[in-house]
């Protein structure tokens, strides 16, 4: 008995350190502050990013400029970009948060929940000059009237065309021309159509034509389903996702057109091979597909093509499908020393070389920068790199005043939604499964239930 | 009868000869087989990584990279700090593998062994702690190391494993030892030995073949191990070999062949090492045969 | 071995003739089989409660490092993780008392189900196949020919990669265009399926890639063949018993501790499964590889959900701990232990 307590009691005593290691007298980890903030305070500030090992040594080299000339101490660390939320949420839960972070137009899941800090103060307090960014970035990082993040360069999809393809086949390469108004969806069809080959020769518009065996495609794919509904002038949700809208006929008959693009009219691989095509990095690579809407990032891995390429528009019936994904620097909430992340973007962008020397770093080139003035360097760089492609159809389709960034995305829930809408819907619609018609109205309570959800809170 | 059974045996022993060699040769023959289907992995492994990103998606797949691009191991080296990750790694595994051994044998040990009250109730927590998922103990362990400030060193990866770290080597000490019968212990109990002594002096050594396959199993755990240096470690010079393979991918792009090079770099070390204890392994095997 | 040690009373059937095996017994002759406590039957009582309790301090002493490692670095979590089981927290803002409800709505929950459905068809195809093959390759290697040490190397090396680069490894070589397993099998004239892409045969790949990797329970056979006493095997030949005889009636008997451990580190290791869905799949197409950790991870580090998540690996445990202890009750049946009574253990 004497010895059953003696056990109990060391248990017990055991149990007590490890609630305490736990539950952490957090208190200890703050040291107390006297005194105003008159200056950011001395504490080394973090800043989490995604990278690989060449881009994390830019980051390094850009930091220690950053600390010598402020004289706060600074310390990158890199992740892969997949282990990006693991890696965050156990630094917040630990009350690490990094002071500087690169959402983006991902930023809301994170602001809604307090990983942010709202940047309006530091702007108005040190009179941040926002005119020198493209406005439509601007307003891309902000959510609910504050801003979250400072943009620092905006990426788009464009269409990549493949110019060895189109002189074989004999066909008038794609418009670069965003405004040109015979560019929409029916030509564009009617392209891939001639593009699309099979074993013996003939194109998708042979009525002889084999769809089993196809040589060649006149589509690779069509980026991401966020911006199919905006070719025939539909969207999932209302822009301030209040409403899931994926019911409506614009959003079910955009879905079951480029559903029928590979299922159809075979000029696009079925979703399986298109995935298993594309495994590698690049479908385009594979010269195998005549057309494709991508991202403008993809040029880095373009570089090497064995053929010539270019970018176009991409087609538009009612409006535009341009997506604008922005990049920028934000503040992370309740970080220990905010203030020192905010002297980072102010010293950032208080000259035009330590912006370029990111640029340099993050090897991001193919983006519009955020600063207006960088403009003219980024297109040199470019124009140097990329001596055969048209970057003006990057920059104008940016100028487009229908281009927009993702709505859906600006929700707390947005992961969960996203999941949902793909699993549920997108895949079995895209692979021939199911028709638009009956799937997306079918989702309609769930996706719902998941916007109500945040918006309780 | 007799008789009868005499040849019965004489014939049986006559065709067990030729059934031996056949059957050897069968053995042989399935072995090579399927050694052929075990290694086609590695072969491709080890093509792409002498290859350009461009050649390993080229259709149809060239087994043999034309030309041979060497380099990119260079380029390996060039990118990461491998031979510091390479040393981190190695502190670790070595360090968590003796305890491992050490520790999760002597706790077996008693749990094949002694007798105490409570001992089914203590396995049985013993093996339910295999079974929780490791996500989730992973976060309140985090916030508990960082608390007392192990956080970006190597110590959470190290210090639990001093700790009996391991249910499952303990599970398996403790399924070997009940393969061996009492009466060792019994002798040397006789021999004046006490239950410590009896552990080191006579189970032990016959449990040669067990320590090396824990010992086998805790290197590769460790030096594979990715969600542990992930959450702990922040500084790239404390990194480990398991997260430096990640570190040839950005959001968009991935150096597959970069990324194969170093998975094989990552791999030899262990393949040499596992190797060379194959050669105490056949003499554990020596040790025991003759009980 | 001393004569007097040796009592030739444990028997094994063979061939229906009874074989008596040499077995050291204790000093009063009696059958191994029996407590060894009462090896000092005859001695005074205080002296037997005085090494009993030696025994025991013995016993928990040398389980210490374990105990405290258990509380410090399992229990505290999983106590943590249990509180955090009834809550909603998403890290930041402070967590919120929920009482059951994670649980209540995770048996409400579609993806619940089919994650756990997806896992438990892995687990019941997958641990089967691997426990046959790693035995089968265990028994070839345990023999007397040439080049041992380079095979048992061949068919270890799998396990050698880690579990992402393995899976990064497969993911090219289940690649319906580029991958090697097609192309293959085009050698053949067989059209590949989509494997990876295609959502009835994502799980079937998975299942392929488990077995190329039995390396690890391969080793662990091998250990426990090596274990088994070579006079097993003497008598049996002796008496002229066949292969087939000797594998069924002495190697397979001997060897169920080893393969009752592996059965369970097979059970809860493929309930777990997570790296290859992850790497690979990411848990499509359509769901058909959500693996319930997948369905766990998402929502830990997803979806801001660590409760629910918490909730889910809850459930699990207790899935795995059922499983668990309904194989160790059965083991009673077909588990033979050479030292022990099946109640000591």
């Amino acid at each position: 008995m004497k010895k059953k307590m003696i056990m109990v009691r060391g248990i017990l005593l055991f149990l007590f350190i490890g609630l305490m290691l736990i539950t952490g007298c957090s208190g200890s980890t703050k040291p107390e502050r006297n005194g105003e903030k008159a200056s950011p305070k001395a504490e080394k500030i973090n800043w989490l990013v995604s990278s690989n090992a060449e881009q994390l040594k830019g980051y390094q080299k850009l930091l220690k400029k950053f600390s010598n000339d402020t004289g706060i101490p600074s310390n990158v660390m890199g992740v892969e970009y997949g282990q990006m939320y693991p890696k965050l949420q156990s630094l917040i839960a630990a009350k690490k948060t990094p002071e500087i972070n690169n959402w983006g137009t991902e930023l809301v899941p994170w602001a809604a929940r307090g990983a942010m800090t709202p940047l309006d103060d530091y702007i108005t307090k040190d009179n941040f000059d926002m005119e020198q960014f493209h406005e439509n970035m601007v307003q891309s990082l902000q959510w609910q009237d504050k801003q979250w993040e400072i943009p620092y360069s905006m990426g788009t999809c464009v269409l990549y065309y493949n110019k060895d393809l189109f002189e074989k086949a004999g066909v008038e390469p794609p418009p670069h021309d965003w405004s040109d108004p015979s560019w929409d969806m029916k030509a564009f069809l009617e392209m891939a159509q001639k593009l699309t080959i099979d074993k013996s020769g003939r194109d998708a518009l042979d009525p002889k034509f084999d769809p089993d065996h196809v040589q060649q495609y006149g589509l690779g794919n069509m980026q991401s389903w966020w911006f199919y509904p905006w070719y025939f002038g539909g969207d999932w949700t209302d822009q301030d996702v209040t409403k899931y809208t994926g019911n409506d006929p614009k959003v079910i008959e955009a879905m079951q057109f480029m559903a029928d693009l590979a299922n159809k009219y075979h000029v696009m691989p079925s979703t399986e091979q298109s995935q298993a095509l594309a495994a590698g990095g690049n479908i385009f690579m594979t010269g195998r597909v005549a057309m494709t809407v991508d991202g403008t990032w993809s040029c880095s891995t373009l570089k090497d093509a064995r053929f010539k390429w270019d970018m176009a528009a991409t087609p538009h019936d009612k409006q535009h499908s341009i997506v604008l994904f922005t990049d920028g620097f934000g503040v992370g909430g309740k970080s220990e020393n905010p203030d020192g992340g905010w002297e980072f973007i102010k010293w950032l962008y208080s000259d035009k070389d330590h912006y370029l020397e990111l640029l340099n770093a993050a090897n991001s080139y193919m983006a519009i920068p955020a600063l207006k003035s960088a403009e003219e360097d980024v297109k040199n760089v470019l124009i140097k790199r990329f001596p055969d492609v048209d970057i003006n159809v990057m920059f104008e389709a940016a100028k487009q005043p229908d281009a927009r960034p993702v709505y859906m995305r600006y929700h707390a829930n947005w992961n969960a939604i996203n999941d949902l809408i793909n699993q549920e819907a997108v895949t079995p619609i895209m692979s021939g499964e199911t028709t638009a018609k009956k799937a997306l109205p079918g989702i309609t309570d769930k996706v719902q239930s998941l916007i109500d959800e945040a918006s309780k809170k | 009868m007799t008789g009868k059974k005499d040849t019965q045996n004489i014939q049986r022993f006559g065709s067990m000869k030729t059934a031996d060699k056949a059957s050897r040769l069968f053995t042989y023959l399935l072995l090579i087989a399927l050694s052929i289907v075990y290694m086609i992995p590695f072969v491709w492994l080890l093509s792409s990584s002498l290859k350009t990103d461009a050649d390993i998606f080229a259709m149809p797949p060239k087994w043999i990279p034309k030309p041979v691009h060497w380099e990119n191991y260079k380029e390996v080296f060039l990118q990461v700090p491998f031979l510091r990750f390479l040393g981190n790694t190695a502190i670790i595994t070595v360090l968590v593998m003796i305890a491992n051994v050490l520790v999760s044998g002597m706790v077996g040990y008693a749990f094949s062994r002694l007798r105490a009250p409570g001992k089914n109730i203590l396995f049985l927590l013993l093996l339910s702690t295999m079974m929780l998922p490791s996500q989730v103990t992973m976060i309140p362990l985090f916030i508990m190391f960082k608390n007392i400030g192990w956080v970006d060193t190597l110590l959470p990866l190290i210090v639990p494993s001093f700790f009996g770290g391991s249910a499952l080597y303990v599970f398996l000490f403790r399924q070997f030892f009940s393969t061996i019968p009492i009466s060792l212990d019994e002798a040397a109990k006789i021999d004046g030995s006490g239950y410590f002594g009896t552990f080191v002096r006579i189970l032990l050594p016959i449990s040669k073949p067990i320590m090396i396959t824990v010992a086998i199993f805790s290197f590769m755990g460790s030096w594979n191990d990715f969600m542990g240096p992930l959450i702990y470690l922040n500084d790239m010079n404390h990194f480990t070999l398991a997260i430096g393979l990640n570190l040839f991918k950005t959001q968009y792009v991935q150096n597959w062949n970069y990324t194969m090079a170093y998975n094989v770099m990552m791999i030899l070390p262990v393949l040499i090492l596992f190797f060379m204890a194959q050669k105490s392994f056949i003499q554990g095997i020596v040790i025991t045969g003759n009980k | 071995m001393q004569n007097d040690k040796l009592n030739w009373n444990f028997t094994v059937q063979i061939m229906g003739a009874k074989y008596r095996l040499p077995m050291i017994c204790n000093r009063e002759g009696n059958n191994m089989k029996q407590d060894t406590w009462t090896l000092h039957k005859k001695s005074h009582r205080n002296q037997m409660s005085r090494i009993k309790r030696k025994e025991m301090m013995w016993f928990y002493l040398l389980i210490l490092p374990w105990i405290i490692g258990f509380l410090i670095f399992t229990l505290i979590p999983m106590i943590t993780s249990g509180i955090l089981s009834f809550m909603d927290w998403d890290y930041i803002s402070s967590a919120k008392f929920l009482g059951l409800k994670n649980y209540t709505n995770l048996f409400h929950d579609k993806l619940f189900y089919q994650s756990l459905k997806v896992t438990t068809i892995y687990s019941i195809i997958s641990v089967p196949l691997s426990l046959i093959i790693s035995f089968i390759f265990a028994l070839l290697l345990n023999s007397n020919i040439r080049g041992l040490s380079v095979f048992r190397t061949l068919f270890y090396m799998p396990s050698l990669v880690s579990g992402a680069a393995a899976s990064i490894l497969w993911m090219w070589m289940f690649n319906p265009e580029f991958g090697v397993i097609n192309t293959i099998l085009g050698y053949f004239g067989i059209e590949g399926p989509g494997w990876i892409f295609d959502k009835n045969w994502a799980l079937p790949a998975l299942i392929i890639m488990s077995l190329w990797s039995v390396g690890s329970s391969m080793l662990v056979y091998l250990s426990g063949l090596q274990g088994i006493p070579t006079e097993l095997y003497e008598a049996a030949r002796i008496d002229g018993a066949g292969k087939w005889v000797t594998l069924f009636r002495i190697t397979l008997p001997m060897m169920t501790p080893i393969i009752f451990y592996n059965l369970v580190i097979g059970i809860i290791g493929s309930f777990q499964t997570f790296t290859q869905a992850y790497v690979m799949t990411n848990g499509g197409p359509s769901y058909s590889t959500y693996f319930y950790v997948l369905y766990l991870y998402n929502n830990a580090f997803q979806n801001f959900k660590i409760g629910y998540a918490s909730a889910q690996a809850w459930i699990l445990f207790f899935i795995i701990m059922i499983l668990t202890a309904f194989v160790f009750k059965s083991s009673a049946a077909w588990v033979y232990y050479e030292n022990e009574t099946k109640e000591r253990n």
